[in-house]
């Protein structure tokens, strides 16, 4: 999770429309998933050598549009609530290294499996109102 | 020796990480911050391809005021991530886990599991991705007990 500013992101919550742009953002690459959750350090007793993270920059472009539905969550167990739609999706996504670059497909709405637009409170801002039970 | 301080948020997360792969990796031992950070952008989903898996870069800048983790989250090969990903089966609504990375939270949240093919250097065929990504933005009350307002993007 890292800082980004606020013209990145827009919502329009009732229209049920996002969109996250992101351009050239450092990160690190930390080649495959054990990597990264090992920092480098590789899964031994998976076979997976260490490899040590290179720096790289990623670009995206991630909009939400459509809505399919529509729901108040209040989740006691873990401590949040909002409201929030489910919607399609799109990316497109670029990432690029001193040897390496990768680049997404054209986005594709076909491609979404679940995406959502919230507002929602959780931890110290949680509470239940009277309509919730 | 020049120390660079670590904010507070931060030093947690990494002593919590390095308890855990003591208790539970002795193999792989002395994960750093950005291991961690590393692990969460991850469970926040990167890519299926191989050559991609990525994590931010740490920042030296000591600021206070840093979001705090959800409580729970998931769990990827016995590493705890403060990330819950969205569903990748059609699930209703109602039975999502809290999308939040960030706890005591307030505000807006804009969150996707999506897949895809894309083509990279080397690769002779298009190679599949998946990603879990999105965005936070609103008001949070910071490691340091305050109101913070901020806008954060999970890769």
């Amino acid at each position: 999770m890292i800082p980004t500013s606020r013209d990145s992101i827009k919502i329009d919550f009732d229209e049920g429309v996002a969109s996250l742009r992101v351009q050239n953002v450092g990160v690190m690459d930390a080649h495959d998933l054990l990597n990264n959750l090992t920092n480098g350090q590789g899964f031994p007793s998976l076979g997976v050598p260490p490899i040590a993270p290179v720096p790289a920059t990623v670009s995206f472009d991630i909009e939400w549009s459509g809505i399919t539905e529509s729901a108040k969550i209040v989740n006691v167990m873990q401590n949040f609530r909002g409201q929030f739609v489910k919607t399609g999706a799109t990316i497109n996504w670029s990432a690029e290294s001193a040897d390496f670059a990768f680049q997404s497909e054209s986005p594709n709405p076909d491609r979404n499996l679940y995406s959502v637009i919230g507002h929602e409170q959780n931890g110290v801002f949680f509470h239940l109102e009277a309509d919730d039970v | 020796m020049t120390r660079v301080p670590v904010p507070p948020w931060r030093g947690l997360l990494q002593r919590k990480t390095q308890e855990h792969i003591r208790l539970f990796h002795t193999g792989a031992t002395n994960l750093t911050r950005r291991g961690f950070l590393g692990t969460a952008a991850l469970a926040a989903g990167v890519v299926s391809a191989p050559e991609l898996a990525l994590s931010p870069f740490a920042r030296a800048d000591a600021k206070s005021g840093e979001p705090k983790p959800i409580p729970g989250g998931a769990t990827a090969f016995g590493f705890l991530v403060h990330h819950n990903p969205m569903p990748t089966t059609p699930i209703p609504l109602t039975a999502i886990n809290d999308p939040s990375e960030i706890g005591d939270f307030n505000g807006v949240i804009i969150d996707t599991q999506i897949r895809g093919l894309g083509t990279g250097t080397g690769l002779s065929a298009p190679v599949s991705f998946r990603a879990d990504m999105g965005a936070m933005q609103g008001e949070y009350i910071g490691e340091d007990g305050k109101h913070h307002h901020g806008s954060f993007v999970f890769i």
